[in-house]
């Protein structure tokens, strides 16, 4: 056959040609072989083409292969793509990419452009008679060469033909080129979206982390293990946590291993120094790979020989670091060595970074609890009973004491609001609504006896819950004092039984002395008369003695009633004074009452105590002054209060003494040398009787230079009011 | 002092068939021998001692391996071994290094020496199994050139254990195998592979495997070439070396596959690879082959081990201790002795025949194509060759 004989004139012919062609690079194809097959139909009626062929080359190997082809055997491609490989620069192909330039052999049978002799059987073999090759380019670059294979010898070929195939070629490079970069725009918007796609699982996946973490770290750790297995292939997961302690990576949680691998791991916890990958990865603080783990010396022989035996053969280490501090690591797997993408450790990483940040919580939840178990056990072993209340009044704890205080079940009372519908529920329960109910100020103390067959009296002191500044709640220490109350009320009954049965007998013994010492029963010589005037004075002391025993008795047991009136407090100083007035006068004592000339404000006292606690003052002062000494009593009022002030020079009280001189039985060493006689219970009952006046009793003294006692009453009628009001309802408590 | 120095010695026995069929390949072991004990003996030896290798011809038959390995033990008290090359004198001088808890490094390929059955505690198989080999070829061939296979493999125990190796392979990956053709060991008849090239012909493989060696692989070479099978489907020699390659007419060679556990031209993609092909072309003034790589792998196994322990007389147990389970790499990529049945695992490459335009000078017959890096799949489970009990190595 001879090629179609064109001459310069039809130039015109093959522009149009190309022209028709080209129409067929239609990017909409997108499909070289498409392109290839519509070409060779044009191809091989306007050149008379048997066969068409695209030769690229491979990279790493410089190979050339055919790409793609129309009307070629298999066995021709094959040989050439895979038994006989032609190298760039060797052949006819070889040559055309080498040298940039078109070559062809119109006989194939003789031309010596095709250098090999098996190569030109194989040409001949597949029938062709004349081939030529053009080289094509993308710009500059060279980037295949495009062969046209006859099997009718062309005779000759002419310029425009060439240069026709050769603009084709280009062409073909320029859409081979357009379709790779359209794959590519493709592959990435295909990529982008899978990125997406792949955040938004893993978005959930972390999202169930930090839900699950707590509940189960199995669970959670087997939505990340799955996520793990699909996207990278991998075949298990250890989580390890550092043990501060023992400076160990302990393994916490596995998914995909052996019960023998875990206990592995279990036992042979990851030293930080034994140069195990984890351990590497937690010291270095970076992420530590290995594709093959049986011939990573970074990994120790027995772990590398359990790994083989397992079935895994690579591995990545990620240290779990929160906020610069390594907390953990942990382990990816595979079943198959492995290369580490980018993306994958990226992936791996945030993954990490999130387990870390659970593990963290973990942590700070765990050291939480134990404090609030060690707090629980704490107050659980209290010896008094604690009831905790939130702002709103919600029980928010209930140790134990408090259950067998109140015979209440914690676990029933915890988070309930005590109202008048749980009092209904039992006794028990209008115990609880009662001490909740209890009128008190911060840090106060009341008694409680509570209802019900098992009777208990409570000290009550309610004491507010604070954060810092901030109330939060509120708390009643309960402490029983059932005991110290029947010993106290054991205690009186002895001595007030005993001082009933010692005044009526001393009574008698009394008057009878007074008999025999006035010599009523006969005359007494005078050492008979000194020695029942001292006997019917020590007889005498022995009443008071027994009379200030009762009235202690009488006030502690709350048998006393008190009776407040408002009255006037100065003439009950001066009933106290005419009272002592023959004590005064035995030791010639000089006594003054200095008043204020103004009336005083009437002040809320129930007198006959009252008088007790202002005679016993007095008195005291009287006892302690020495024979022709002082005692200034002052009334007046104050800003906010009445003052009485007693003022004596006597033996006054030493400093060592002075604490505990309101202290029942108390007597100080200078007074017992000074006055063998005394009870020291008469400043307890003044101080016990003011206390129920919210009056204040205080003094001052020096050794041997005297004392000042000052008695202190509100005049503030609201204070009074209250105070009144509330010595009722403390009486009311106590009967 | 250096008097003291040449009296102490250590002796490492070498037994292999020197001389007959496998003459070439068992030279080249002992010359990679030579240069490992070379070298060390210039690093003043192991243990203080000079290493002195005893050399024994086996000429292949196991019958005399064993009359050399009791007089090596007993006579020449040699201290270890490293040598063999086929599979019957592998076993020959299993059993008496078993007997008498010597070392051997064993260099021969074979399927069987790593079985429980055979097994002595005190060999290790540096040569790579006839069953890896299969499943590294297979590997890339699936990969490479195709997944329909025809093979023809000689009719012996080596023969069955390639066959065996493929069949595994083929039914875990799902390739075809659309046919096998036995050939009488050795091919004697000039029809012996031309009759079953019309099978082959009509079964259309896309790849021709061959699993024999030797001359008969020479002649499956010529004949395939000159049927013009290569035009029709790739060609995969098994395992070949560099002896029989040289022996083909490059017009005959170009464009077939071979396999082989090193080639010299590794050098120029790893330094280890340069490191001993330099040495040893330096030396021998020939580039090494597969055998050689094995001799002087398995010797610098043996000797750092040994002198790692630090005890003379060689603590056999202490050795093989050490041994198991370590990762070693002397002229190719890292290697593994699988502490169950002391294999090597070890990598293999795919090697393609050049054409003579290609050749630019002596021993340049091949190119590395492809590497089938290894994993635990290329080899039968511990528990497959009957070591589950000693999954964890036989001294652990």
């Amino acid at each position: 056959m001879t090629m179609r004989k064109k001459t310069i004139k039809d130039s015109d012919y093959w522009l149009k040609t190309i022209n028709a062609i080209s129409t067929s690079f239609n990017l909409a194809s997108r499909d070289i072989d498409i392109i290839l097959r519509a070409l060779a139909k044009k191809l091989v009626k306007e050149l008379g083409a048997s066969a068409l062929a695209i030769w690229t080359v491979e990279e790493k190997t410089h190979f050339m292969r055919i790409e793609e082809s129309v009307n070629l055997s298999k066995e021709y491609i094959r040989y050439f793509n895979q038994t006989d490989r032609i190298k760039v620069g060797q052949s006819l192909v070889g040559k055309v990419m080498s040298g940039r330039k078109t070559l062809y052999a119109l006989d194939v049978k003789s031309e010596k452009v095709i250098t090999i002799a098996r190569w030109r059987d194989m040409i001949m073999n597949e029938g062709f008679k004349s081939t030529i090759s053009v080289p094509m380019f993308v710009g500059k670059k060279i980037v295949g060469a495009f062969s046209v294979y006859y099997k009718t010898k062309v005779d000759s070929i002419d310029t425009y033909q060439v240069q026709f195939i050769e603009i084709i070629a280009n062409q073909i490079a320029i859409t081979i080129e357009n379709i790779k970069a359209y794959g590519t725009i493709e592959q990435y918007g295909s990529n982008l979206l899978g990125q997406v796609e792949k955040l938004l699982y893993l978005q959930k996946v972390t999202e169930s982390f930090s839900l699950d973490f707590y509940k189960s770290m199995g669970k959670s750790l087997e939505s990340y293990a799955d996520y793990i297995i699909k996207r990278f292939n991998a075949s298990g997961i250890s989580v390890f946590r550092l043990e501060k302690d023992s400076n160990i990576l302990k393994l916490i949680a596995s998914y995909g291993l052996s019960k023998k691998h875990k206990t592995y791991l279990e036992k042979h916890s990851a030293s930080l120094e034994s140069g195990t990958l984890v351990g590497l990865a937690f010291k270095q603080k970076k992420i530590e790979t290995s594709s093959k783990v049986f011939v990573d010396e970074r990994i120790d022989k027995p772990w590398r020989t359990l790994l083989s035996i397992e079935g895994k053969s690579a591995m990545a280490a990620f240290p779990l670091v929160v906020q610069d501090e390594k907390i953990g690591a942990i382990i990816v797997y595979y079943k198959k060595p492995h290369i580490f993408s980018k993306e994958e450790i990226g992936t791996l990483s945030l993954l990490a970074q999130y387990m870390g940040i659970s593990l963290l919580n973990i942590r700070v939840f765990d050291s939480l609890r134990l404090e609030q178990q060690k707090m629980v056990s704490m107050i659980n072993s209290l010896h008094e009973g604690l009831i905790f209340y939130d702002l709103k009044g919600k029980i928010t704890a209930f140790n134990l004491r408090s259950e067998e205080l109140l015979w209440l079940n914690g676990k029933e009372i915890i988070g309930k609001y005590i109202s008048q519908k749980t009092r209904k529920e039992s006794v028990y329960w209008e115990n609880l609504y009662n001490i909740k109910n209890l009128v008190q100020r911060e840090f106060g103390i009341k008694e409680y006896t509570t209802k019900g067959p098992h009777k208990v009296i409570l000290e009550i002191t309610y004491v507010p819950v604070r954060d810092g500044y901030k109330k939060i709640g509120a708390m009643h220490v309960l402490r029983d004092i059932t005991r110290e109350k029947e010993i106290e009320l054991l205690k009186s009954k002895f001595i007030s039984t005993a001082s009933h049965q010692m005044r009526t007998p001393l009574s008698g013994m009394k008057w009878a002395i007074d008999i025999l010492r006035k010599g009523d029963a006969g005359d007494l010589n005078t050492e008979q008369k000194e020695l029942t005037d001292k006997l019917f004075l020590t007889t005498d002391n022995l009443i008071r003695l027994i009379n200030d025993m009762l009235d202690v008795t009488r006030i502690e047991e709350g048998k006393t009633g008190y009776n407040f009136v408002l009255g006037d407090l100065e003439k009950l100083v001066e009933k106290v004074i005419d009272d002592l007035n023959m004590n005064i006068r035995k030791k010639e004592i000089a006594l003054t009452f200095k008043k204020q000339k103004q009336p005083l404000p009437k002040i809320a006292f129930d007198s006959d105590k009252l008088d007790i606690a202002v005679k016993n003052v007095i008195d005291n002062a009287i006892k302690y002054t020495r024979p022709n000494g002082n005692v200034a009593i002052e009334l007046q009022a104050g800003k906010n209060s009445l003052l009485l002030t007693i003022k004596d020079d006597g033996i006054g009280i030493p400093k060592k003494d002075q604490k505990f001189i309101f202290v029942k039985f108390f007597r100080a060493e200078n007074a017992i040398k000074f006055q063998t006689e005394g009870s020291g219970l008469g400043l307890y009952i003044a101080k016990s009787i003011m206390d129920k006046h919210n009056s204040i009793i205080t003094f001052e003294s020096e050794e041997n230079k005297g004392a000042i006692f000052t008695l202190q009453f509100p005049i503030d009628p609201k204070k009074m009011l209250k105070f009144a009001k509330n010595t009722e309802d403390s009486v009311n408590e106590a009967t | 002092m250096m008097t003291d120095k040449t009296k102490k010695i250590i002796k490492l026995g070498f037994v292999s068939g020197l001389s007959g069929v496998l003459e070439r390949l068992a030279n080249n072991q002992l010359k990679g021998l030579k240069l490992a004990v070379d070298e060390m003996n210039q690093r003043d030896g192991i243990l203080g001692r000079q290493i002195k290798i005893i050399v024994k011809d086996d000429k292949s038959d196991p019958r005399l391996t064993t009359k050399l390995y009791q007089e090596s033990i007993y006579q020449d008290k040699v201290d270890f071994f490293v040598g063999q090359l086929s599979a019957g004198t592998q076993l020959a001088a299993n059993k008496e290094t078993k007997k008498a808890k010597k070392i051997l490094i064993s260099l021969g390929n074979t399927n069987e020496l790593t079985m429980a059955r055979y097994f002595s505690p005190y060999t290790f198989h540096q040569a790579i199994t006839l069953y890896m080999i299969a499943q590294s070829i297979s590997k890339w061939t699936y990969q490479n050139l195709g997944r329909k296979w025809f093979i023809v493999a000689a009719d012996y125990e080596w023969g069955w254990h390639i066959i065996e190796g493929y069949k595994a392979f083929a039914k875990r990956m799902n390739a075809k195998i659309v046919g096998i053709a036995k050939v009488p060991f050795p091919a004697s008849k000039d029809d012996d592979y031309t009759k079953h090239f019309p099978e082959i012909l009509k079964k259309k493989p896309e790849v021709l495997i061959g699993g024999m060696n030797g001359s008969d692989q020479l002649k499956f070479i010529r004949e395939v070439s000159k049927a013009g099978l290569k035009r029709k489907m790739s060609i995969m020699n098994s395992l070949s070396e560099l002896g029989i390659i040289e022996q083909l007419d490059p017009e005959d060679a170009v464009g077939m596959y071979w396999g082989a556990s090193f080639y010299w031209k590794l050098q120029d993609i790893l330094p280890i690879a340069k490191k001993f092909v330099s040495r040893y072309s330096e030396k021998f003034k020939e580039v090494p082959s597969a055998y050689s790589a094995y001799g002087y792998s398995g010797a610098m196994e043996a000797l750092n081990v040994i002198d790692k322990v630090g005890k003379y007389p060689v603590d056999s147990n202490k050795v093989a201790q050490g041994l198991e389970g370590r990762i070693f790499a002397h002229y190719k990529h890292p290697e593994w002795w699988r502490p169950c049945d002391h294999q090597a695992f070890q990598d293999f490459y795919i090697l393609k025949l050049k054409g003579p335009e290609e050749r630019k000078y002596k021993d340049d017959s091949s190119e590395i194509i492809g590497t089938a890096s290894w994993d635990l799949d290329i080899e039968r489970t511990c528990k497959n060759l009957g070591h589950a009990r000693n999954m964890w190595g036989h001294f652990a």
